[in-house]
């Protein structure tokens, strides 16, 4: 009998010591997306990145503030969620998405699952339904060709989607890019614009010269000290890249205003 | 009268099967598509067949806010040869979770395959393989949307079990 007691407490106490190590330090409130939708990493998959199910997922079962989604337009200008540059790797077709039109792309199998290709238009009515946030990675650019789609129609494909929206709805979406002649082009001026560098200096530059409203960073090229310099000259930053709960544990000590992660749960964890 | 023979028969029953039974507790930790769980469960072995009912407890885990807790049953038919058995069973999880906005309800369901070894009459080490389904029932308090889906998991698992009490023939 005093064996029972023994392993039951034993017990008892492993689930403590397990309790006791989830405590956090308060952090101040950061808005956080769901990388991808849930995550990228195909490891850490419920349902494949940039699919309307991963973004449901993300929504409704993780309960994300939002969900950031790479974005690429098709030939027809049609907005579409695909991550990579090259379709040969991640799905059954070849070439980029911009060689084709939405229409021959229904049969995409997106990274060789039955899941198919999300259009952009219609992540964001899920956004919205739930009253949740979006965070748009425009690539605007086509691998095959090496060469950039044009801005003008990308901007244009963007705006009819989103001009049916309120100004409410419309100041919940950040549009992040490399690009940072792609933000001159921009033309809504109620989206939040994201300008994406691992060169904090060359952020400071772009956003001190009024392209962006902030600038969005590689957890891995993030340091305390750049963290305080953008701080102190009032920029305010999202992370992304984070992926372990040292890397969103650190992350969140750089006091970003948004963090684009791969564990959803932890990092709300941590956050409240 | 019909009832109350009905209940002696089902209690003198019970005496007689519990009187061939094996009870004890075990201990195991396992991993699948939610993250790493622990599970402390109380079990009861009736020759062949085996029943458990304990707590499960996720962390690290990619779906939880909070710390919950968890409800966990199952059912395995152990085949045993001289120490070592082994045997299909199922498996189910319940959770609960109270998010900021909204309401989560986790629930496993899993088909696994158990392989253990007897360490004398009161201890045992065993792992399990599983395959099953995981369906969640979400419901946003914010905009009053309930939401279902679900998804296949898969689970493996190590743990140690030990009997407080062994049948008297054992």
């Amino acid at each position: 009998m005093k064996s029972l007691w023994g392993l039951n407490f034993i017990g008892a106490f492993l689930l403590t010591i397990n309790l006791s190590c989830k405590k956090e330090n308060n952090l101040p409130e950061v808005i956080v997306y769901g990388h991808a939708g849930t995550t990228l990493y195909a490891e850490r998959w419920v349902y494949p990145a940039n699919t309307e199910e991963s973004v449901l997922y993300a929504l409704d079962v993780l309960d994300a503030d939002g969900v950031e989604v790479d974005v690429q337009m098709t030939k027809d200008s049609v907005l579409v969620l695909f991550h990579d540059a090259f379709l040969n790797d991640a799905t059954n077709f070849s070439g980029c998405i911009h060689d084709y039109n939405f229409s021959d792309l229904t049969e995409l199998e997106v990274y060789h699952t039955k899941y198919k290709l999300a259009r952009l238009d219609e992540v964001i009515k899920i956004c919205f339904d739930r009253n949740k946030k979006v965070f748009l990675d425009l690539k605007p650019y086509n691998y095959c060709d090496s060469l950039n789609i044009n801005y003008s129609t990308f901007n244009n494909a963007l705006n009819a989607i989103i001009s049916n929206y309120s100004i409410y709805e419309r100041n919940s979406i950040t549009v992040n890019t490399r690009n940072s002649d792609l933000l001159t082009v921009l033309s809504d001026t109620l989206i939040c614009k994201s300008f994406e560098t691992e060169n904090i200096d060359l952020g400071i530059s772009i956003f001190q010269n009024d392209l962006t409203n902030e600038l969005c960073i590689n957890y891995s090229a993030m340091t305390a000290s750049s963290a305080q310099s953008l701080m102190s000259l009032g920029i305010k930053f999202s992370l992304f890249g984070v992926k372990t709960t040292n890397e969103i544990r650190t992350a969140m000590t750089y006091l970003p205003s948004k963090i684009i992660t791969d564990n959803i749960a932890f990092t709300k964890k941590i956050t409240q | 009268m019909k009832y109350f023979t009905f209940i002696f028969i089902l209690f003198l029953n019970g005496i007689v099967l519990f009187g061939q039974s094996r009870s004890g507790t075990s201990f195991r930790s396992g991993m699948n598509a939610i993250g790493i769980y622990f599970d402390q469960s109380l079990n009861i072995d009736i020759y062949n067949h085996e029943i458990d009912a304990g707590l499960r407890f996720y962390g690290p885990d990619y779906v939880f806010e909070h710390d919950v807790v968890g409800l966990s049953l199952g059912y395995a038919y152990n085949f045993s040869s001289s120490n070592v058995y082994f045997g299909p069973g199922i498996s189910s999880t319940f959770f609960s979770e109270n998010k900021s906005n909204s309401k989560l309800i986790v629930s496993e369901l899993m088909m696994n395959n158990k392989l253990g070894v007897n360490l004398g009459q009161r201890w045992s080490l065993f792992s399990h393989i599983g395959i099953g389904t995981v369906f969640n029932r979400h419901n946003n308090f914010n905009i009053g949307m309930t939401s279902t889906t679900w998804y296949l998991n898969y689970e493996i698992a190590l743990g140690i079990k030990f009997y407080w009490r062994v049948p008297v023939d054992d």
